[in-house]
């Protein structure tokens, strides 16, 4: 008979009771979208891997506080973006706040090598992570946040601390910035998208 | 339809889901009769198709998970913040600060002279000789300023630090 896998209340009480291995399972189940996460924010493997181990440690630590009235991957987002955030302002990484009108020197500016010929060799999972690592820290997020996160905007709003409305615009301008980079940097591919 | 909306706003919250039947309609129209809404509509929805079907979620290195177990294999759950924060601490410190505010008030009501005509409280106000002390005399005038710079920048060190303190622990 298949056994099914526990759920994150179960392990979370497990951990609470004393058995820290369960925590492992927490960690393996949400270990990519917390990474990917922290990568949008940070933009560079080394940096995202050690913001993603401290958001789990930090995590564990306060794992008595989580309450249970939210996702637990919301709450767990959400320290990833506290602590991402903090990460900013310490390393002053240039956070590029894209405005609509900058978007365009932006994506000049880093795609000098993709030729047609070049980005038809990429997958399609490569030019989306491409183009989205050319948004602003904000944007990739609310973006991989709803796409993969699967948060809804009321989540999302908890997590980056701001109205649902709000998220939502947010939402729509990411969407923008992005659809603008791809017209501008992959247009062949757009087109052949919508053809297809 | 809601006028304030951009075209493209439209779109996205028409691929969104977020319109009434009657404002899906509205803007169904508009994209068969309107090419540029059309090419607009097929161009965003490339992208929200291309997001939600083109992510796939990043990895970190193999040893994520044995680094964050290795990390918290000596530390304890902090206790939750409802018990850290003992509500009875809060109760008495505010009694006994609403009971000396009640004190000095019912004992400055009772000092004062409420007969016609009178003017004059007999309520004593406590004065403090503060001693005449020459600093620059005992260490020097460049001295005592830098000593007094020191200390202001330590102070100013001090609060900044406790202010990051709690602004983290609030957030």
């Amino acid at each position: 008979m298949m056994q099914t896998p526990p759920t994150d209340r179960e392990l979370i009480e497990q951990v609470l009771k004393g058995r820290q291995q369960s925590f492992s399972i927490l960690v393996e189940r949400y270990q990519n979208l917390v990474f990917t996460v922290a990568f949008r924010l940070v933009n560079n493997r080394e940096d995202a891997e050690e913001l993603a181990q401290s958001a789990f440690v930090k995590a564990y630590r306060s794992l008595a506080d989580y309450r249970g009235d939210a996702k637990f991957s919301t709450w767990l987002y959400t320290i990833v973006s506290s602590l991402g955030l903090s990460f900013l302002r310490k390393k002053r990484v240039d956070t590029l706040s894209l405005s609509q009108e900058k978007v365009q020197v932006a994506a000049d500016g880093v795609g000098g090598g993709f030729s047609a010929n070049t980005i038809e060799a990429r997958s399609r999972v490569q030019m989306v992570q491409k183009a989205i690592g050319m948004l602003g820290p904000d944007d990739a997020q609310v973006l991989t946040l709803f796409y993969q996160g699967e948060q809804s905007l009321d989540e999302i709003g908890r997590i980056m601390g701001i109205e649902p409305n709000t998220a939502k615009v947010k939402l729509h301008r990411a969407r923008g910035r992005l659809k603008k980079i791809m017209e501008t940097r992959f247009a062949e591919d757009l087109l052949h998208l919508q053809t297809a | 339809m809601q006028q304030d909306l951009t075209m493209e706003e439209r779109i996205q919250a028409y691929i969104d889901h977020e319109f009434d039947e009657a404002e899906r309609l509205l803007i169904e129209q508009k994209m068969d009769t309107d090419k540029n809404w059309s090419e607009h509509y097929h161009a965003v929805l490339a992208v929200h198709e291309l997001l939600s079907t083109g992510l796939e979620p990043m990895e970190p290195s193999m040893r994520f998970t044995k680094n964050v177990m290795e990390d918290i294999a000596g530390l304890e759950i902090a206790k939750p913040i409802r018990l850290r924060q003992n509500p009875w601490i809060f109760r008495i410190a505010g009694g006994i600060l609403a009971s000396i505010l009640l004190a000095i008030v019912g004992y400055s009501v009772s000092l004062m002279d409420f007969s016609p005509g009178s003017s004059e409280s007999k309520l004593p106000i406590p004065s403090m000789q503060v001693p005449e002390v020459n600093w620059a005399g005992y260490l020097g005038q460049g001295t005592t300023l830098l000593l007094f710079m020191i200390c202001t920048i330590l102070g100013l060190f001090l609060a900044d630090k406790l202010l990051a303190k709690k602004s983290l622990k609030h957030r």
